[in-house]
């Protein structure tokens, strides 16, 4: 064969591959065409038909952008390469903080890939979040906060049907203003932000967004956008893509619950503030109604839950009332089974149980129960009833399925905690106490001390009655950050005013007297609830075994340990140092002295770094005892300087009275700080204390020495003497 | 601006780097006359190799000294010529056809607009320049020996020196009109693509000092414009309806108002201030500790880029720049000192306040020391302060500097006592032989300000702008002249690919010069080649180090001896990125005499050595005998 025959064969093969391949690339790829006067379009090959079918083609992203779809061209099908380096140039950019490259980079990446969906996130987040954080001028970062979310919107227009990016904008909007640590001027700002106002207004209805001041609110704006992402995906052929539905459908009405507190925040109080946690009631009321899709056949509708509960209950009297007093049998068959332990667990009040007794009462409980199908395969259950018993057991175990799920859904969005909290919050007295609270706060800024403590009492009396009827809000922990705050600045506002948190001597425990600090149980229940209460129990209880053992050593190495595990009660709640609740600090000092008796039994002193110094130096300047010695040595040196005056003036009688005089009052003096180093022994090992103690002894000297007298041998403060009269 | 490669005076600069450059010549022209010389010998015997190497020689010193400027010039325009036969224009017509699609990727609204439209234009000059230049310098010659259209060259009387300079001039030559032109339009598509008006919202107009009559109409008003290119300016308006739209996006606009009717007519004029060049005087830059002694370098506050040393505030801690030539010939009237600090929190403290800091001014020789302001920090942009002539400083003393126990060099405090004056004077008290420190203090305690030595700077005058455009095109130029060098080197002895190859080769060396020298150095993670290879390998972090052993000593030496080698061809490697200064126009600041007799004379020298070696690879070919 010739090598021109062969060539020619060759093309002939060539080519008949080559025309089966034509006829599938026709029938995979022939594109799809539009009707027209006198012919009819087609429908397209396989892919065109999967790309309409499957919403793919470009037209249903969003906007077509000519430099977008001219770049992703030259780059000759190397985008994503382009995009790598790209991204990567950017990471450079942002590590020197080049923000002008930066955002120029960015610019570049979304015109090569504009409909890649996780770009726009990842730099919408990163623009607002980490960009944001790398200024030190809150303006700056909340621009770039609003740099972040403007990509995002871009990103919108380029992919409209993309629910994920309506929802960041929403959670940016709502989150990232709201949340930061800048959020009272990122609100503000945001507030007074008109051209974003004007940019926003193009998606959604910004006067729905308006708070009380008739300016849009972040919070309530973020609400629009979470609901613009929701209706995009109730309007159909949307799918919620990756976002938890439980999660995203409750934001919305989330947004509101903060909008309402944030507003309290910014002192917004009244019928607005009631108004708004109406709102927000109604928010999570509706999203309580909404269907949720589960795994199951069924969706679940979290406010339905105590609905499933009522029928389970009407199914279960039904299946009593097939087998009458079978439940009651069953009951004391089980009760009579029940171990000793079990049983007094049970009768021992809930409060008085111990750990394991709780454990023992809540097996016992559940051992007690009384399940349908007992009852209904149970053989007193007559034959006749026996097919409507499985029946309703089957409808039962139905309910209990979806109660099951409806409870861990709940679970999930803290569904009871949020409607609770929107209904305590809509009350008169709550809005009231936060108020007070409120009003504390501005006046203790403004240095109206007395003011600023009186509306903190009577805030903290409002707090007492909210906890009092809802003791839920006891554990609740943004009710505890609350009350720790208003902790913190009445504390603040007594300290200043040279104060302890107020109390009643005779009628300490009485939250409701006036003149004891309403809130002093509270901070007993914090206590109660610490962990390191169970620490400082159990090294009370073994310092006291080694005590009655007689090993004092061992004792006082417990007690030394109770007494630091206090001063990381006393740091964890602060306010215990300002006695604010007057029971436990006088534990604190019960325990102070126990340790200072069995170190004075070991002959020890006190250590120079005794470890709660501060707290009982706070407890003696406050002491009335203190007071009068102060007094009593303001006499002296008054009486010291009247000698001083008659000496000069050379009047020897009257200089003689008056020395005597400040002796008097020296020694009365130091009697009375005597008792005080006995009311807080650990006092003396407190040096700042020690040194003005040894200035005043010192007046004392010299005064003894103008009368020619020798110091008495049985001098009250010897024991100061000893300790700091070092050569 | 980030200057991270610090730029050495010219004339400590010319101190050493024509001593370098004569080096690396000798060592290339000893080893190339060695090899010359051996291969003569040993295909002509050692006598006979010899004599021609001399001869070799002897007609090099004629071929480049006696080159005729008339034979020179025709070959260059001959060089031309073929160029435009080769359609260079369409390298033109894609720059135009860029620059009109430009504004789709440009966005004005940035922040900085002009350091974008700058950069964007002079990236894409020299990636078309550098680009045509590399495709006509490396396929010229070898295509004409392959048409055998040099034969006809080398038949006349030239020189082969004449040839390779022809060569050279006449791309460069084409490559100048070109920049040239390009510059021409980047110039007027910068002006005009930033060319801008606002209007001055009226409704937004309120006095300034309230309880004026704003109906009077000629009282001082401020209020805000409308926002054009995603920016709006405060307006602020003079009693005679006079003022400007204060500085948004690096530029102000100037405002007149005039009556039509009973109507009050605002006329905003086109952006001002943006198109600047600084001429900066830059000192140098030192730390002191927080007990105000003199430190290797600022504090590392686990910033990724270690470019900024930071300095602690609530200590003794401070930067000093020490500036020399501070006359009252440069600053007649005021010193103008320019910052762009970093800020560094450890705690949130006032949110809405600025880190606040203190500048000093010290006399080095007498150690007086004014505090001359105490300011709030303003991050990322250049914070000006204008120091008078003047000073009625709230604090004086003296810092005396002394050597502590540890022999480290302190500064010390002294009271000034009953020397101090009410005002003191910047260049009788404290620059008095034109030398001043300044002293960079961060107040706030747990608060840290980060700088690196170019962050602060004296601003002496404004330079032209569009002189400064010139210079970024010079930086260009330069670096095309380099390619055609090498471009034309490269095609006297290969082939037209094989030349454009080595010629991009050089090209992507150059450009990361500085890279390969830190790897030469051995200042990258991982070690040496043979190390980086055990690395990859076993997988091993390129930070711990490699266990020690036979293995390891055998990489390292290897590397050792490597690195040497790299550490030739870095020296060797044309510095491409150092002359970019894009940034300098970019960001408003003069590009210096220094930098542009720094890399003139570099280019001159590459030049220079390329057009001896192109001439002796020519000499070699066979058309050139």
């Amino acid at each position: 064969m010739t090598a021109r025959r062969r060539s020619f064969l060759r093309k002939i093969i060539y080519g008949t591959a080559i025309l089966p391949l034509l006829f599938v690339l026709h029938w995979l790829g022939s594109p799809s065409t539009l009707d027209t006067e006198t012919a009819k379009g087609s429908r397209g090959g396989v892919l065109a038909q999967q790309r309409e079918k499957d919403k793919l083609a470009q037209v249903y992203y969003g906007k077509i952008d000519p430099t977008s779809e001219t770049l992703k061209l030259v780059t000759l099908g190397m985008r994503g390469i382009a995009a790598d380096i790209l991204w990567i140039k950017g990471i450079e950019y942002q590590k020197k903080k080049d923000w002008t490259n930066l955002s120029a980079t960015l610019n570049q990446i979304i015109k090569l890939e504009p409909n890649f969906i996780d770009v726009w996130r990842h730099q919408g987040w990163n623009l607002s979040y980490n960009c944001s954080a790398e200024f030190d001028d809150y303006r700056e970062r909340y621009r770039w906060v609003i740099k972040g979310i403007d990509f995002l919107d871009l990103g919108t227009t380029y992919n409209e049907r993309e629910p994920r990016l309506l929802r960041d904008i929403g959670w940016f909007i709502a989150q990232k203003i709201g949340r930061s640590d800048e959020h009272r001027q990122f609100r503000r700002l945001f507030a007074a932000d008109e051209p974003f106002h004007k940019r926003i207004g193009k998606h959604v209805r910004i006067r729905e967004g308006l708070g009380p001041d008739g300016k849009p609110d972040n919070w309530l704006v973020g609400k629009l956008w979470f609901r613009k992402a929701e209706e995009l995906i109730d309007s159909g052929g949307v799918s919620p893509r990756g976002m938890n539905p439980l999660i995203f459908r409750s934001q919305a009405a989330m947004c509101q619950m903060n909008c309402a507190a944030a507003l309290e925040q910014d002192g917004v109080f009244g019928d607005v503030a009631q108004w708004q946690w109406q709102q927000a009631s109604k928010d999570w009321d509706a999203f309580g109604q909404f269907a949720i899709a589960t795994s199951k056949d069924w969706a679940v509708r979290l406010g339905q839950f105590d609905q499933l509960k009522k029928n389970r209950q009407k199914v279960l009297d039904r299946l009593d009332a097939l087998a009458p007093g079978v439940r009651e049998k069953l009951y004391k068959s089980k009760l009579v089974s029940l171990t000793d332990e079990q049983r007094k667990a049970r009768a021992t009040p809930g409060p008085k149980r111990t750990s394991e007794q709780h454990m023992l009462a809540a097996k016992a409980e559940a051992l007690l129960e009384v399940r349908p199908y007992e009852i209904a395969r149970n053989r007193d259950m007559p034959r006749e009833n026996r097919p409507k018993a499985k029946e309703l057991l089957e409808e039962i175990v139905k309910l209990d399925d979806r109660i099951g799920i409806t409870k861990s859904y709940r679970g999930v969005v803290n569904y009871d905690y949020w409607d609770q909290r929107a209904k305590i919050e809509q009350r008169k007295e709550m809005i009231t106490a936060r108020k007070l609270v409120y009003e504390g706060g501005e006046e203790l800024a403004k240095g109206n001390l007395s003011s600023a403590a009186s509306a903190f009492a009577d805030g903290s009396r409002a707090w007492y009655r909210m906890l009092r009827e809802y003791p839920m809000l006891m554990t609740d922990k943004a009710t505890i950050d609350d009350i720790d705050e208003l902790l913190e600045q009445y504390g603040r506002a007594l300290d200043q005013d040279d104060k302890l948190f107020p109390y009643d001597p005779d009628d300490l425990d009485n939250p409701r007297n006036p003149r004891n600090f309403a809130l002093a149980q509270f901070v007993r229940a914090q206590v109660k609830d610490s962990n390191k209460m169970h620490r400082i129990r159990l090294n009370r209880k073994k310092a006291e075994e080694a005590e009655a053992a007689g090993d004092l050593a061992t004792a006082s190495t417990f007690y030394e340990k109770e007494l630091h595990n206090w001063r990381g009660l006393i740091a964890d709640l602060p306010s215990l140092e300002q006695m604010s609740d007057r029971v436990t600090g006088e534990l604190i000092l019960a325990a102070i002295r126990k340790y200072a008796e069995v170190l004075t039994k070991l002959n020890q002193a006190i250590p120079d770094d005794f470890v709660l110094h501060r707290f009982v130096r706070v407890q003696m300047e406050h002491d009335p005892e203190t007071h009068r010695a102060q007094i009593a040595m303001e006499a002296a040196q008054a009486a010291m300087e009247a000698a001083q005056t008659a000496s000069e003036k050379g009047q020897s009688a009257s200089q003689k009275e008056h020395l005597a005089a400040a002796r008097k009052a020296y020694e009365q003096g130091f009697a009375l700080w005597r008792s005080v180093l006995e009311r807080y022994p650990t006092l003396v090992a407190d040096s700042t204390l020690g040194e003005e103690l040894l200035v005043v002894i010192d007046e004392y000297r010299q005064l003894l020495d103008q009368q020619q007298a020798q110091m008495p041998k049985d001098f009250v403060l010897q024991d100061i003497l000893d300790r700091y009269d070092q050569p | 601006m980030v200057i991270e490669t610090e730029q050495l005076p010219f004339h400590e600069w010319i101190l050493w780097a024509p001593l370098t450059w004569l080096l690396v010549v000798v060592v290339l022209f000893v080893v190339g006359v060695f090899l010359g010389s051996l291969v003569a010998v040993v295909r002509h015997g050692p006598a006979r190799g010899l004599e021609m190497t001399a001869k070799v020689l002897h007609a090099a010193a004629g071929d480049l000294f006696c080159m005729s400027p008339r034979r020179v010039w025709a070959l260059g325009w001959l060089a031309v010529k073929d160029s435009l036969r080769r359609r260079v224009v369409v390298v033109f017509i894609l720059f135009v056809v860029l620059l009109l699609f430009a504004g789709w990727f440009l966005d004005p609204g940035s922040d900085h607009p002009l350091r974008l439209y700058i950069s964007f234009v002079l990236t894409a000059t020299s990636y078309l320049v550098l680009l045509l230049m590399l495709f006509l310098s490396a396929f010229s010659l070898p295509t004409d020996l392959k048409n055998k259209t040099l034969h006809t060259v080398v038949t006349k009387p030239v020189r082969p020196s004449e040839i390779v300079l022809g060569r050279m001039l006449g791309f460069a030559a084409l490559g100048t009109f070109l920049l040239a032109l390009m510059g021409l339009i980047s110039y007027f598509f910068v002006v005009r693509g930033l060319a801008h008006t606002h209007e001055v919202v009226v409704g937004s107009l309120e006095a300034i000092n309230p309880g004026d009559d704003t109906a009077r109409g000629d009282v001082p008003l401020k209020g805000k414009s409308t926002s054009v290119n995603n920016h709006r300016h405060d307006v602020l308006l003079g009693r005679k309806g006079r003022g400007r739209l204060e500085m948004a996006q690096d530029h102000f606009h100037r405002v007149e108002s005039r009556q039509q009717g009973d109507k009050t007519v605002y006329e905003v004029g086109q952006p001002e201030g943006m198109r600047v060049a600084r001429v900066p005087v830059y000192g140098k830059l030192r730390f002191l500790d927080r007990q105000r002694r003199l430190a290797d370098k600022g504090i590392n506050v686990g910033d990724e880029w270690s470019y900024r040393g930071y300095i602690e505030g609530g200590s003794l801690g401070a930067g000093v720049w020490t500036f020399e030539g501070v006359t009252r010939k440069q600053f007649p009237e005021r010193i103008q000192l320019e910052m762009t600090l970093g800020v560094f929190r450890t705690h949130k403290g006032d949110i809405e306040q600025g880190v606040t800091g203190t500048l000093l001014l010290r006399n080095p020789k007498t150690g007086l020391t004014v505090e001359a302001k105490v300011f709030a920090a303003r991050e990322f942009s250049t914070d000006v302060h204008r120091l008078p002539r003047k000073l009625t400083p709230r604090n004086v003393y003296y810092l005396a500097k002394e050597k502590d126990s540890e022999g480290k060099v302190k500064y010390v405090r002294e009271a000034i006592g009953g020397n101090r004056k009410p005002q003191y004077d910047l260049f009788d008290d404290l620059a008095e032989d034109g030398r001043l420190e300044v002293w960079l203090q961060c107040l706030d305690p747990a608060q840290y300000f980060g700088v690196a030595q170019p962050d602060l700077y004296l601003r002496a005058r404004n330079a032209s702008f569009a002189l400064n455009f010139i210079k970024g095109y010079f930086g260009v130029w330069m670096q095309m002249v380099l390619v055609i060098g090498f471009g034309v080197m490269f095609s006297t002895f290969l082939s037209g690919p094989v030349a454009w190859i080595a010629t991009v080769g050089m090209l992507v060396g150059g450009f990361c010069r500085g890279f390969v020298l830190k790897l030469a150095l051995g200042e990258t993670y991982g070690g040496g080649p043979v190390e980086s290879f055990i690395r990859l390998i076993t997988q091993d972090n390129v930070v711990s180090d490699l266990p020690e052993g036979l293995r390891t000593t055998v990489a390292q030496t290897v590397d050792a001896v490597l690195q040497r080698g790299l550490w030739v061809i870095a020296q060797i490697l044309p510095p491409l990125g150092e002359f970019d200064c894009a940034n300098y126009v970019a960001y408003g600041f003069n590009i210096s005499a220094d930098w542009i007799g720094q890399r003139g004379l570099t280019t001159l020298g590459f030049a220079v050595a390329l057009l001896v070696v192109s001439y002796f690879f020519l000499k070699t070919r066979e058309v050139a005998k």
